[in-house]
């Protein structure tokens, strides 16, 4: 039974969700921080925002590299891309 | 004052240049063309497809996804048999599947030579780029062209935007420079430009490094907004997600890119510019490692505001497409009104996103450019 593209599919799956785990835990705790240094200085909210949003982006940004990853797989598989999609399909069904 | 407008007007080309070019030249394989006889932006196309009921059916998902790719609407040609010209997809009948549909059956045949096997003897149900290339280099007789894609035509679009908006608003305040304007327009925009030169490029360069860098960011910043925005319009079929392709997104990280490096170059000298990347008085064994991966730094920057602004896009809207999807593979009303209702509040989140995402790629680009051109390790 040729499993190969049905696994390239969980593989996908598996791969989004987990790096939904490290982002959203690290951006929680980016988010957690931030709300107690404005707590304890409410003068310093603007300075605090604004490092609070540049790091967001960073870390999502890392994120999305890691879902842009999974969004390749799943739509090669499918055959979705274009040439870079039937590159992904010869090399997944070769595999 | 003429030579006031000419001067805006040739500023806002070379982002313009620079991302079309990225485009047409990275997207020029003619067999990458898609049909585009079902035209329109798919969330709001479904309507005018007649297959009846698609109820279970998964595959309309897919057939919504691929709409997200680009798709041509024009191309130039230049050479070959017919010299120079110009011509619409209708003529491009090569779909990259092998089957053809016979007029007269009604049905699909296949030619057997036509078709290609992959490594485990199963048919392959599309033509490769390659075996595309060569029937279209057999049907024009060689030459060369590009075509034209609805990216390109709403990056025209956001561009035509920028310099209607801007420029009649800028020169009647320029005029009255005693009092300031008043009236709706006016004062959006002054909004968003002061918020932009004072609390984005003020704040990270300071005013005097910053002032000649003003007009560069704000165009960065309102052409990316307009673009997102854009994406949120169905405009039929030269109507699509601009900034969700990573050609257009990866352009615009290589403007910024190539203005780090000749600010740098023209604040500090060609050879301290690249001095900068490595920090002062560090001892000489941890220069191998530094230099590497300073060198590497300063190419994953771009590469991050790329895939940032591209992924951020290109998910908000598959899972617009998904949930509208939804109401087509349940086919039935009662469940369509709730998933209408959770389609218009990620269509809500998406115009909030719109907003970051623009206000992001500027930031960081601030940011990048006032590292290199005031280093302060």
């Amino acid at each position: 039974m040729d499993m190969g593209l049905g696994l390239v599919g969980l593989g996908a799956g598996l791969g989004a969700g987990i790096a939904l785990l490290g982002g959203g835990g690290g951006i929680g705790r980016l988010a957690a921080a931030a709300m107690e240094g404005i707590a304890r200085q409410p003068e310093a909210a603007g300075d605090i925002k604004g490092g609070m949003i540049i790091t967001a982006a960073f870390i999502e940004g890392a994120t999305l590299f890691a879902v842009v990853v999974c969004l390749l797989l799943a739509l090669g598989a499918s055959g979705y891309l274009g040439s870079a999609g039937e590159a992904i399909q010869v090399i997944e069904s070769a595999g | 004052m003429v030579s006031g407008v000419v001067r805006k007007v040739l500023a806002t080309l070379p982002p313009l240049a620079m991302a079309s070019f990225f485009l047409l030249f990275s997207l020029a394989d003619p067999g990458l063309a898609q049909e585009s006889h079902e035209g329109a932006e798919a969330a709001h196309e479904e309507g005018h497809e007649d297959h009846g009921s698609r109820a279970g059916d998964s595959s309309l998902f897919m057939e919504l996804f691929g709409h997200l790719e680009p798709h041509a609407i024009f191309g130039v040609w230049m050479g070959g048999d017919e010299g120079f010209h110009v011509f619409t997809p209708h003529d491009l009948d090569n779909s990259d599947e092998p089957f053809e549909l016979n007029p007269e059956t009604g049905k699909l045949e296949v030619d057997p030579n036509d078709l290609q096997w992959d490594s485990h003897g199963n048919p392959l149900l599309h033509k490769s780029s390659q075996s595309l290339n060569e029937e279209w280099d057999e049907m024009k007789g060689g030459g060369m062209g590009f075509l034209i894609y609805n990216i390109n035509t709403v990056m025209w679009i956001a561009g035509l935007l920028l310099m209607l908006i801007f420029i009649p608003v800028a020169s009647k305040a320029r005029r009255r420079s005693g009092e300031p304007p008043r009236g709706a327009a006016y004062g959006l925009l002054e909004s968003l430009v002061q918020f932009v030169r004072d609390d984005m490029v003020y704040a990270v360069m300071g005013e005097g490094a910053g002032r000649r860098f003003v007009p560069l960011f704000l165009t960065q910043f309102f052409f990316v907004l307009f673009m997102n925005m854009m994406a949120l319009v169905p405009m039929g079929h030269v109507g699509g997600t601009a900034t969700g392709n990573l050609a257009v997104t990866g352009g615009l990280a290589l403007t910024t890119l190539i203005w780090i490096h000749l600010s740098g170059i023209r604040e500090h000298g060609f050879v301290s510019h690249w001095k900068n990347f490595v920090p002062q008085g560090l001892p000489w064994f941890v220069l191998p490692i530094i230099v590497p991966v300073e060198i590497l730094g300063m190419l994953v920057k771009p590469a991050a505001l790329t895939i940032r602004l591209f992924a951020n896009l290109t998910a908000g809207h598959l899972i617009v497409l998904g949930l509208f999807g939804l109401v087509f593979f349940f086919d039935s009303i009662p469940i369509a009104l709730p998933i209408m209702g959770m389609s218009i509040a990620i269509y809500c989140l998406e115009l909030f996103v719109c907003f970051v995402q623009a206000y992001i790629f500027t930031y960081l680009s601030i940011v990048f450019l006032g590292a290199s051109v005031h280093p302060d390790h």
